[in-house]
């Protein structure tokens, strides 16, 4: 069969009122979940699961990647709103996105993210259906030592956060990884520090650790201040401009491929890419010390980062048959239902169906948009509602929503401790942004660390052994070295 | 204040160096069940807790010396409510007494009535207001995750009121 035989059929396939109405229906579903702090973007992809057994293949998987992407703009929705992430990758948007919404220029930075998103969406898109065999067989070649070697460089981008509490920065992160040790040690399986707790064997559950540091801290904080006269409804200024746009382009396009980069490699996911893409816009900033103040840029930055590995994610998945992560491996469930076993064999049998996978995938971006300047105007009302109701009103949507990530209360309780760590932090003046990205990225660290000296039989040369390594170690030694040098060079 | 060179920094300091302390010398070996036989130190599961629990104790006491040798002002915060204090106590209460009575009541009482004490130190004085808030919110959070979500609340006392609505 022709290429354009291929297409042909691919369309034939694609065009039904089915498909162009379920994919939209997703991306709906997505957004507005996401959007809902504790409910996650793989909670809404599973919810939606059993809805496809009876629906054809394309429809179902369609509708599938729908909630994906709608989810991950939704997160951000509740990030640049309350302080509140609504899924994990949206946790680097909180940075500058919320501080905007401080100032009342919520619109302008819900405006960027949703443009970043569109445009890492499309890239991420183009790539997937491009690069799908390159970047598959360069995934191939990152085994544990060269994760180990990509996470250490990701984390160089606490020196980046901290701002001026440079060394607070790195203890807050200290306290992250070592929360992140809680539970049944993996290459053991022995316990660590769980102390009899059953609850605590699986670890701490991500959701509740980041509404606790995040949002119930800033609504106790809100008790301690003087009540502001609000001069402005957070969303009545106005939006993005296109200058906005323009100023951003640079930071999206390279967030985006970040995005498609690391979407590519199973087991990175969103949220490692976005800090990595906010610490690169940062570093090559002109005013980096604008960031994490309200700097659009950040917001674009990490969107762009956490959107952009949507469609690479597909890439491992499509090619090999390896999910990258939690949703692409839920996604992989619905083909296996179908009868369908992705990997180079569909490539060969399932042409077609493949393609008109992609002509869908295209489509949803641009549902992306239109959803999400629809939902923005309808959350726009949402923030008229005065902070002394408004606060409250949060506190019992986190714990509703800590409880609801796995229906335990346990959940709930970390949640309120976390509350107490977070808003101690705040009082001493302690950036909580560290100990969340060591707390994501810990367990990562430390499984690749450890199975790299197990493959290695303890030989740590290991993590100098290939060409990957060698570039991760420089650019982590050439940033490290660039902050020291810049605090120096300051006092 | 009499002991000025107690600053944030100093407080933040001197709890990152105590909690690097107590995980060398009481978490870890308490709470980490070491196999009998590890092949390389590095596999063991106390090498990596252990390994940044020391680099916790160093940034600690860096953080305190630095900010005895070189204080920096503690600044005052113009944004502090008049009575910040008695309204942080407050709401540190009301958070306290929502986690402690979440289970036995269960979530649409508790959040009932955290909602209404939370809302009315915010300073909301409309009691019609308030209770209309506290009353729907919890109930309508409920159904929700109820019926879209699947996912059931904890109903506590008002297990034989909305079970079966």
């Amino acid at each position: 069969m022709g290429f354009f035989d291929v297409l042909q059929s691919a369309f034939g396939l694609f065009a039904t009122w089915q498909n162009v109405l379920v994919l939209g229906l997703g991306v709906v579903i997505g957004t507005f979940v996401g959007a809902i702090p504790g409910m996650t973007t793989p909670m809404a992809v599973a919810l939606t699961l059993p809805f496809t057994f009876t629906l054809h293949p394309v429809t179902g998987i369609l509708l599938l990647l729908g909630v994906y992407k709608g989810g991950i703009y939704g997160g951000s929705i509740t990030a640049i709103l309350i302080n509140a992430p609504g899924t994990p990758a949206a946790s680097c948007t909180v940075l500058d996105g919320y501080p905007l919404a401080r100032r009342g220029e919520a619109r302008r930075a819900l405006d960027i993210a949703l443009y970043a998103s569109c445009v890492a969406d499309f890239i991420s898109n183009i790539s997937l259906i491009l690069f799908a065999g390159v970047l598959a067989s360069f995934a191939l070649a990152f085994g544990s030592p060269e994760v180990f070697t990509l996470i250490m460089f990701s984390l160089t981008i606490i020196a980046g956060v901290s701002g001026d509490q440079l060394l607070k920065g790195l203890g807050s992160a200290g306290l992250g990884l070592l929360l992140a040790t809680v539970g049944l040690d993996l290459v053991y399986g022995t316990n660590r520090f769980v102390f009899g707790d059953v609850n605590l064997m699986s670890g701490l559950n991500f959701i509740p650790v980041l509404i606790g540091l995040f949002a119930l801290p800033e609504i106790i904080a809100y008790y301690g201040r003087r009540e502001v006269a609000r001069e402005h409804n957070p969303l009545a200024g106005v939006g993005a401009t296109f200058a906005d746009f323009q100023r951003c382009l640079k930071t999206i396009i390279r967030g985006s491929f970040i995005g498609v980069i690391l979407g590519a490699i199973p087991g990175i996911g969103g949220a490692p890419s976005a800090f990595l893409s906010y610490s690169e816009a940062k570093r090559t900033s002109k005013t980096p010390e604008k960031f994490g103040t309200g700097e659009i840029e950040g917001v674009a930055a990490a969107e762009s980062g956490n959107n952009g590995v949507a469609g690479a994610t597909m890439i491992p998945l499509l090619a090999l048959g390896i999910p990258g992560d939690i949703i692409t491996a839920i996604i992989l469930g619905a083909f296996m239902i179908h009868g369908l076993r992705p990997g180079p064999l569909l490539f060969q049998d399932s042409l077609p169906l493949i393609y008109a996978l992609f002509i869908g995938i295209m489509l949803s971006s641009i549902y992306l948009l239109i959803v999400g300047k629809i939902s923005i105007r309808l959350i726009s009302r949402v923030a008229d509602i005065p902070h002394r109701l408004l606060f409250p009103v949060v506190l019992v949507l986190c714990v509703f929503g800590a409880y609801a990530v796995n229906n335990t209360i346990f959940d709930v309780i970390v949640m309120f401790v976390m509350g107490g760590v977070g808003f101690a932090m705040l009082s001493l003046n302690m950036p909580a942004a560290p100990f969340l990205i060591a707390f994501i990225l810990g367990p990562l660290l430390e499984d690749n660390f450890r199975q790299s000296l197990l493959l290695s039989r303890g030989d740590w040369l290991i993590f100098f052994s290939s060409t990957i390594c060698w570039v991760f170690w420089g650019l982590t030694v050439l940033v490290v070295g660039f902050t020291v040098w810049s605090n120096v060079r300051r006092t | 204040m009499n002991a000025s060179w107690i600053t944030r920094d100093v407080i933040a300091g001197a709890l990152i160096l105590a909690i690097g302390l107590v995980f060398v010398f009481i978490l870890i070996p308490i709470g980490v069940d070491e196999p009998r036989r590890v092949k390389y130190a590095a596999l063991s599961p106390t090498y990596y807790p252990r390994i940044v629990a020391f680099i916790l104790v160093v940034i600690g006491a860096a953080v305190v010396v630095r900010a005895v040798f070189r204080p920096t002002a503690n600044e005052l915060d113009s944004e502090a409510h008049p009575t910040a204090t008695r309204r942080l106590l407050g709401i540190s209460s009301i958070l306290v007494a929502f986690a402690v009575l979440l289970t036995p009541l269960g979530f649409v009482v508790a959040s009932a009535l955290a909602l209404f004490a939370a809302i009315w130190l915010a300073g909301e004085r409309r009691i019609h207001v308030n209770a209309a808030i506290s009353v729907i919110l919890p109930v309508l959070l409920y159904f929700f995750f109820l019926k879209v979500a699947r996912i059931p609340i904890p109903l506590g006392v008002l297990k034989p009121v909305l079970e079966g609505v």
